[in-house]
């Protein structure tokens, strides 16, 4: 009663039980479809090395899984010494690794190459479900921790791990499309969608389907909004707002970019830039294959940059936001409880200071002389950030047409002019200015590139 | 691929989804409904009407016994055979029809007379209307032709009507008669079931039988129907003038609580609440009616003469709920309404049964039970009407507990509490008085300033060297509770934070420089001395030190029996004050006079001037000086002495100098080490800011001797522990007259940020220690918990004391402030625990520890808690005006100057069961004076002594129920312990004129009360119910004197002994003129010369005196601060002379010559002096010299003279002074023909008079004329 933060509660165990009961039907499905699969696995030679059907496999862990449910409902009442909870050393573990930004953006990157790399794999239905499996094992685990609980379900978080679930199916849906079709074209077999392409009527086929998608969606939202209270908290205050104040939660990409840049930047011109390229994209592109059909072969550059910008730098940095930066805009693991009076070093540095400063030439900032007039002072300030605007200028207008010298974008200048080649060039290149900062932000405490606060202009 | 014609998907399958879609969309909407209109309200309003109804009944059931039933039948029975009866009667038959025809007809003559007055109003309208459009006379005159039409058969109409009318008339009375007992008998029935009726009505109401009724009242709950004024609705108290702060914005108050708790503002006749609150233990409403108890929310808020009712000073429609009691008042559940509960047991329990969850987001939960009357200091700025008053008696009394302990333990010393931004009272005021003279004048020129109130609590530390050593303060302020444990000073050293070796290295230094400090930057003091070769008697100084009222303020341990505690425990005075004669000189000028030691000291000057007693000198100053520095040969645990030579560490002296002096930075380390060798203070004086003044000298350039350097480290070292624990705030010290309070200031506390508040690792600690013996407060909670759990506990007590620590420590959790608050009080260093690790020495925690107990933190909580700052709109706010307010000043002065050490105030209060029949009702005697009686009865109306409640008793083994009764008087005696238990009686002298049904008992009756009758009187062993307010020290002193054996006629003599005590101030606004007792109180002169001690001479600026004389006629309800005194008149004096001489023609003299004559008369004079003679002492034993009469006249209220010379009995029970002029008895018939009545007002109005007729008459000898008596009598 006293314990402020119970990791284990009869509620908490009473519902795990029926999660994990949940769980065993969706698997004893998977056995029924298993079963009619009729395919079979080879076991270990150590365990006699025999060819079993999968659906035993898959029985035996469904009956598992149920024993784990029943072993909750049976355990009410004794939530204090209940054994089937996250080890501590299992959350010491992932909050070291978790709870870092470096690790974690390298971690989504590595994730993002392993995706590609390992797409014919991963398209696997069955690798697909033992992922889920884990997915779905994993996060239950969890909720016996307090803390994680609190992330996660806090009714504004909800649609987010869902939004988790939904991206990995999604994702899986194209890649295992994508693998089939990459292997059809091999194969000089027709492709899927040529081969499945049955015409529908609209009534009833089309509008009638979306009728019932639409009822459904009713219930379940009207469901949503008795079961999960909407999450109201205390009267808004502009003398004491909460910490950590939170954008919602389809805008924390945007706040995770605030961390890296100034809001002119990060809250204006990157997501005004992320709606005009992806208008542009129709305009920009002229690979023709790939319409109307799932690829990865044939658009390998297209789908790797769109990637890169959905999953690791909106999708993940989304995640980011959500669960793991806690009070004070820091960043806390997954089973760290939010202490306000935890501190994180913030020592930035802009580049200036790195080339007047800290330099071996260093001589200080430069400063215009007090009495010296606006002009004057504008010309000092210029001269002060000189490296960090030729960077810029470098990168945005000197980069593009360097980069021709590389062949593969040779032929894209090749194919698209001039105009189109630079618009995306630039577009590509402010794309990589936010992974770019990042490393440049851990690797050196760079703060800005170009800092005016003068002007509130800061890149 | 071309299209098919069939479907892609199986329609019929996609219609059987479709199906199972749309009735789980149906049945979504059913629940969203159903979520929406279940509401917890419901249940409570369905229980509220099922109880109102059950009560409805009950007392129907009540009234309907079977007497009632029978009575009813009966009369049924007659009313039916005079039907009966009637129906056969002819006559009866033809009356009736006859009345009936009639009726028809005068009904069709009103018909017709009413249709054509209709057309008769039209025509006079169109009439109307044709005149004002000017049409031409032919047409007007055609209007009017048509109107005299109508009239006149509207005239003929109702001549017709009035004939039947009078028909009729006649034909009902010719009824009536023969109808007329029936007629009763109904009546009889109608009146007899009247409130039946009302009842059944009420409840028919609620639970109709009718079913179609009961339809009607079930669909009126149905959602949607039950929007249209249905019986079960929210009621809200709308408040647009009490807005809320939510978050940024302010707004117009909802409160909905009244839609629970229903029936919160019902009372019933006579102010009580109709369901009073209680613990039924049971859910069914039939028991809660039985007991009489409701639980919440059914039930009435208690003390409805308070709060909530229209008559009441708070509401409910004015003030709502949450402006008290907080929480939101807008929430409808339990849950959001945000209530609190009192302990995690309670917590746990409301989680189970109302599904409890703390609403956390609402800023202001509702204040638990323990914090009640918190929010009372909103509007109640000034506090002292919560915790005394005479109306409503306390009110919010922890409230009132915690406010005059932060009064008297001096937290504003540090924590300054101020009462006003912007010259607009926020909260309660309780600041530091101005001490500098900028100040002063600060305050005294910008009038949107107001200043502090309050002096420092401490004693002034100016003169510390002439009063004591330094190596005595050094141990007094190391542990002050170690040399005296009464101390109210608090504890700086040795604390939590102070267990390491830095501490254990510097806590000598800093005691030893403070020490230091105060001694050397004491100033001097010109002592007295007695007269050269006065030799002090300890004896006599023993016998004055309890008889002088020291013992009003200060308690000794060879004065066992009292143990007054306003000023310090004087028992070891002697191991304090300076050794050798100038700690005595010292101690004879503080008695002598204080303020020349303490300019604002609260000790009064006592009049302790030497006498010549018969020629032996004697100087009570010096022989009180010296009984209180006699050492106790016994006192072992004097463990200190005044020479001690007190060792230190001098590398640990340089360490903590050089710490002080990095952490003032303002030296750099270089410069510092430059000023160790050189010894010289590298800044020039303008430049030193803070402490590091003590270095500096004049004599710069001079080399500093080595003894030099230690005294000026040493002093710095004290100067800055000074600085840094804020001993100014509670002594003056001399160089801190210009600092300011070190704490956080506390006028908005309650409101507090709770983010702003540093735990720190308060958790870890309770796990481990926060007890005092070391072990562990979460232990301590834990166990409370499963104790309350089980029902474990052994005591009420013990339950809430460990479950207000539960509560405390759940509250430090989650990081509340009341658990903060708590927890800084009872350890307030222990928020450094493993933090000093981490932190510099001189940043540690300061605040000092106070001897509090537990409950006195929550009581201090309580107040803090309420400060909010947050005053509601100023119509709210309690401002009294005129008596109110002179009362509430007057109270804090009584406290503040301890006039309760001395003097009686509020009388005991005595609860006993009496059988009223064995109560003597007081009888006039002959001597009483009718008048005096009526005026006894004017000054002192008679108070209803029966309470209303009753209890039951064992009376010789039989059980009886017998009434309380109550009544204000003293104790005159006390049982015989040794006497069997049922013989114990107590006696007491009733001080008030008391009702008790028809008989009335006057001031002076004595009431007995058997030991076992007594109510409420447990543990006291007067046998009070509630104990009187103040004069402890008079009642002590009448006892002490009782047993004493110095005095003889005082033994045993308790009406002796209290006339030598302070005399109450019972009524003292009816008895003495307000413009003399503001003098008085300024320079009080000695009146009385029965008492042993004077009146001393407190330190008290004019506006306290005044406010002080204006409180006791405002708390008596008579005129002030002026007196008319009409005897003084001269309508009145000729009046009296024609009167005079019209009654008793050879009176020589005016009126006021014969009062003169009358008071003059050999009775005043045995017992007082007047008239320019000595008192005549004729009989020692009876006569006991009363006050010198030449203080009357500007001194008493002439009604309070008269009633007091009819009778003084009437007034002090215990006086010795008797009734002089009895009524039955003729003296002195030269004066005003020997009429008692006559001569009595006539002693009264010399008195008044008294001045003038000195002046006037002189110094007169009364001699009777005994020939004029003999020969008034021979004729």
């Amino acid at each position: 009663m006293l314990d402020p933060h119970p990791d284990m509660t009869d509620g908490v165990i009473h519902g795990l039980g029926w999660l994990y009961l949940t769980l065993c039907a969706m698997n004893l499905v998977w056995t029924v479809l298993s079963f009619r699969n009729h395919e079979h696995v080879r076991l270990w030679d150590s365990l006699g090395g025999a060819s079993v059907p999968k659906a035993t496999v898959w029985a035996v862990y469904s009956v598992l899984l149920f024993m784990v449910a029943a072993a909750h409902f049976a355990g009410l009442g004794e939530s204090e010494t209940f054994p089937l909870r996250l080890p501590l050393w299992f959350k010491i573990a992932a909050d070291k690794i978790v709870a870092n930004a470096v690790i974690y953006f390298l971690l989504s990157f590595i994730g993002l190459a392993a995706l590609i790399v390992l797409r014919r794999w991963l398209a696997r239905p069955t690798v697909a479900w033992v992922l889920l499996n884990i997915a779905a094992i994993f996060t239950t685990l969890s909720i016996t921790d307090w803390d994680f609980r609190q992330i996660v379900g806090k009714p504004d978080n909800v649609p987010i791990v869902s939004m988790l679930f939904i991206v990995g199916f999604f994702t899986w849906l194209y890649l295992s499309r994508a693998v089939d079709n990459d292997r059809r074209i091999e194969q000089g077999k027709p492709l899927y969608e040529q081969e499945k392409n049955d015409k529908v009527l609209v009534w009833p086929d089309l509008v009638y389907s979306e009728m019932i998608c639409m009822v459904v969606i009713t219930v379940i939202l009207v469901a949503w909004g008795i079961v999960l209270q909407a999450p109201l908290e205390e009267p808004a205050n502009a003398a004491s707002t909460p910490n950590p104040s939170k954008a919602p939660w389809y805008f924390l990409g945007l706040q995770e970019m605030l961390v890296y840049y100034d809001p002119w930047l990060a809250g204006v011109v990157f997501p005004s830039l992320i709606i005009v390229g992806l208008m542009a994209i129709p305009y920009i592109d002229f690979n023709k294959k790939g319409n109307g059909y799932y690829t990865f072969n044939e658009r390998k550059f297209a789908v790797i940059t769109f990637m890169v910008g959905f999953l690791p730098l909106w999708i993940a940095m989304i995640i980011l936001g959500t669960f793991l930066r806690g009070p004070n805009w820091n960043i806390f693991g997954i089973y760290e409880y939010w202490d306000v009076h935890k501190l994180e070093v913030l020592n930035n540095i802009n580049l200036s200071e790195y080339f007047w400063v800290y330099s071996a030439w260093g001589t200080g900032l430069p400063k215009a002389a007090p009495d010296a007039g606006a002009g004057g002072q504008f010309v000092m300030i210029l001269l002060r950030e000189a490296p960090g605007l030729i960077a810029v200028i470098v990168y945005l207008a000197v980069m593009p047409p360097l980069l021709i010298f590389i062949p593969f974008f040779r032929r894209m200048y090749a194919r698209m002019g001039f105009i189109r080649y630079m618009v995306f060039m630039n577009l590509l290149l402010f794309m990589a200015a936010l992974p770019i900062k990042m490393v440049f932000r851990w690797a050196f405490n760079l703060k800005y590139i170009v800092a005016i606060p003068e002007y509130f202009f800061n890149i | 691929m071309p299209a098919s014609d069939g479907f892609f998907r199986d329609l019929k399958k996609v219609h059987v989804v479709f199906a199972w879609s749309a009735l789980a969309l149906f049945g979504a909407t059913i629940w969203m409904m159903a979520v929406d209109h279940i509401e917890e309200w419901h249940g409570v309003q369905k229980t509220q009407y099922r109880l109102e109804a059950e009560r409805l009944r009950l007392s129907t059931e009540a009234i309907a016994t079977r007497e009632f039933r029978d009575e009813e039948g009966q009369l049924l029975e007659q009313i039916k055979s005079a039907d009966e009866e009637l129906k056969n009667q002819i006559a009866a038959q033809e009356a009736t029809a006859k009345a009936n025809e009639l009726a028809r007809q005068v009904d069709l003559s009103s018909r017709a007379a009413r249709a054509v007055r209709a057309e008769r109003d039209k025509e006079r309208a169109d009439y109307d209307l044709a005149v004002r459009d000017e049409l031409s006379p032919d047409e007007l005159d055609k209007e009017l032709q048509e109107f005299n039409v109508k009239q006149a058969e509207v005239d003929s109409l109702e001549l017709d009507l009035q004939v039947k009318e009078a028909a009729y008339g006649v034909a009902k009375s010719a009824l009536e008669v023969i109808t007329r007992q029936r007629d009763e008998l109904k009546a009889r029935q109608t009146k007899l079931l009247a409130d039946i009726e009302l009842l059944r009505k009420a409840e028919l109401k609620i639970e109709p039988t009718n079913p179609l009724s009961r339809a009607k009242r079930r669909i009126m709950e149905w959602p949607i129907i039950d929007g249209f004024n249905s019986h079960l609705k929210i009621h809200q108290d709308w408040l647009p003038d009490l807005p809320i702060t939510l978050g940024m914005t302010e707004t117009a108050r909802f409160d909905r609580c009244r839609t629970c708790h229903l029936s919160i503002d019902r009372i019933e006749a006579g102010n009580r609440p109709t369901f009073p609150h209680g613990d039924p233990g049971s859910s069914d409403v039939l028991d809660w009616i039985r007991q009489n108890k409701y639980p919440h929310p059914h039930s009435t808020h208690p003390r409805p003469d308070v709060y909530l009712t229209a008559a009441s000073p708070h509401p409910v429609a004015t003030f709502g709920c949450t402006i008290c009691h907080e929480g939101q008042g807008s929430g409808t559940e339990f849950s959001t309404a945000a209530h609190l509960p009192d302990d995690p047991h309670q917590a746990h329990e409301w989680e189970q049964h109302h599904d409890f969850a703390t609403n956390h987001f609402w800023e202001y939960p509702m204040l638990p039970k323990r914090f009640q009357g918190a929010a009372c200091i909103k509007c109640h700025h000034s506090v002292v009407e919560l915790g005394v008053n005479p109306q409503f008696g306390a009110t919010a009394p922890k409230v009132h507990e915690g406010f005059e302990l932060i009064k008297q333990y001096g937290c504003f010393g540090c924590h300054e509490i101020n009462g006003y931004e912007a010259g607009v009272s926020i909260g309660p005021d309780i600041r530091l008085e101005p001490t500098t003279e900028a100040d002063k004048e600060k305050f005294a020129t910008d009038p949107a300033l107001v200043a502090g109130k309050m002096r420092q609590v401490g004693p002034s530390l100016r003169h510390i060297a002439s009063k004591t050593t330094s190596e005595w303060i050094a141990y007094w302020t190391e542990e002050p509770k170690r040399f005296r444990p009464t101390t109210r000073m608090p504890q700086f050293f040795h604390l939590t934070n102070q267990q390491d070796d830095d501490a254990k290295k510097f806590m000598p230094l800093q005691l030893l420089g403070t020490a230091q400090y105060l001694a050397d930057r004491s100033e001097p003091l010109e002592l007295d001395e007695p007269a050269a070769g006065y030799e002090p008697n300890i004896e006599n100084g023993r016998d004055l030190f309890s008889k002088k009222g020291c013992l009003a303020c200060h308690s000794h341990k060879e004065f066992p029996g009292i143990d007054a505690d306003f000023g310090p425990d004087l028992s070891r005075t002697y191991a304090k004050i300076k050794p050798g004669p100038e700690g005595f000189r010292w101690l004879y000028t503080w008695l002598r006079n204080p303020q020349s030691h303490h300019p604002r000291t609260k000790m009064p000057i006592l009049f302790l001037d030497a006498v010549d007693d018969a020629g032996t000198p004697i100087d009570p100053a010096a022989d009180i000086a010296a009984f209180l520095l006699e050492p106790d040969a016994s006192d072992q645990s004097l463990d200190f002495s005044h020479d001690q030579q007190t060792d230190y560490d001098p590398v640990a002296l340089d360490e903590l100098v050089r710490l002080f002096l990095t952490n003032a930075k303002v030296l750099s380390k270089a410069q510092i080490n430059t000023f160790f060798d050189s010894r010289g203070y590298p800044l020039p004086i303008e430049q030193i800011k803070g402490d590091e003044i003590e270095f500096f000298s004049r004599d710069d350039g001079q080399e500093v001797s080595d003894a030099e350097w230690e005294r000026r480290k040493l002093n710095y070292v004290g100067r800055r522990t000074i600085s840094q624990y804020g001993c100014f705030g509670c002594h003056d010290i001399p160089g801190f007259e210009t600092a300011r309070p070190i704490g956080t200031a506390l006028q908005d506390w309650g409101r507090k940020d709770t983010s702003k508040l540093a735990p720190e690792h308060i958790e870890e600690f309770l796990a481990h220690h926060g007890e005092p013996d070391g072990s562990s407060t979460k232990a301590r909670v834990v166990d409370a918990l499963r104790r309350a759990d089980d029902g474990t506990f052994k005591s009420n007590e013990d339950e809430e004391r460990e479950l207000a620590a539960a509560f405390f420590y759940e509250s430090l959790l989650h990081h509340g402030r009341p658990g903060f608050f708590w927890q800084k009080l009872r350890q307030p260093r222990s928020y450094d625990y493993e933090k000093i690790e981490t932190k510099p020495y001189t940043d540690r925690l300061r605040m000092p520890k106070f001897p509090f107990d537990e409950g006195q933190i929550e009581a201090i909580a309580t107040f803090v808690l309420g400060l909010v700052a947050e005053p509601p709109p100023e119509q709210y706010l309690y401002q009294p005006t005129g008596p109110a307010r002179d009362r509430i000043e007057g109270e804090r002065l009584l406290t503040k100057f301890n006039c309760g050490g001395c003097h009686l105030i509020d009388m005991p209060k005595i609860r006993y069961a009496a059988n009223p029949d064995d109560l003597l009702a007081s009888e006039l005697s002959a001597g009483d004076h009718p008048e005096g009686y009526e005026l006894l009865l004017k000054l002192k109306p008679p108070r209803q002594g029966e309470t209303g409640e009753t209890v039951e008793l064992e009376i010789d083994g039989e059980r009886v129920t017998r009434p309380i009764i109550s009544f204000e008087g003293l104790i005159s005696n006390r049982p015989d312990p040794q006497d069997l238990p049922e013989d114990q009686e107590f006696a007491y002298d009733l001080w008030e004129t008391l009702q008790v049904g028809e008989k009335q008992l006057l001031t002076g009756s004595k009431m007995l009360a058997s030991a076992a009758s007594l109510v409420d009187a447990a543990g006291n062993r007067d046998g009070y119910a509630r104990p009187a307010r103040g004069g402890e020290f008079a009642e002590w002193l009448a006892e002490h004197m009782m047993d004493s054996t110095t005095i003889g006629t005082t033994r045993g003599d308790r009406s002796l002994a209290r006339q030598m005590a302070p005399p109450p101030l019972y009524l003292e606004g009816l008895k003495v003129q307000t413009p003399w007792l503001y003098r008085f109180l300024l320079e009080p002169g000695q009146i009385r010369h029965t008492t042993l001690l004077r009146m001393p001479q407190f330190n008290m600026s004019s506006e306290e005196a005044m406010a002080l004389a204006n409180y006791f006629p405002a708390v008596d309800g008579v005129e002030y601060p002026y007196q008319q005194i009409p005897q003084r008149e001269p309508q009145y004096l000729s009046l009296k002379n024609r009167e005079l001489h019209q009654e008793f023609p050879q009176a020589e003299g005016d009126y006021l010559a014969n009062c003169w004559k009358t008071l003059n008369v050999p009775l005043c004079i045995k017992c007082h002096s007047l008239g320019g003679r000595q008192v005549k002492v004729s009989d020692p034993k009876k006569d006991i010299r009363g006050p010198n009469l030449d203080l009357a006249a500007d001194r008493l209220r002439p009604e309070w003279a008269l009633l007091w010379l009819y009778k003084p009995a009437w007034i002090t029970p215990y006086t010795s002074m008797p009734a002089n002029l009895p009524r039955d008895q003729k003296q002195f018939e030269d004066l005003f023909g020997g009429d008692a009545g006559l001569q009595t007002k006539a002693i009264r109005d010399a008195l008044l008079n008294y001045n003038s007729l000195m002046e006037r008459e002189g110094k007169f000898i009364y001699e009777p004329k005994v020939e004029t008596a003999q020969a008034v009598k021979s004729e």
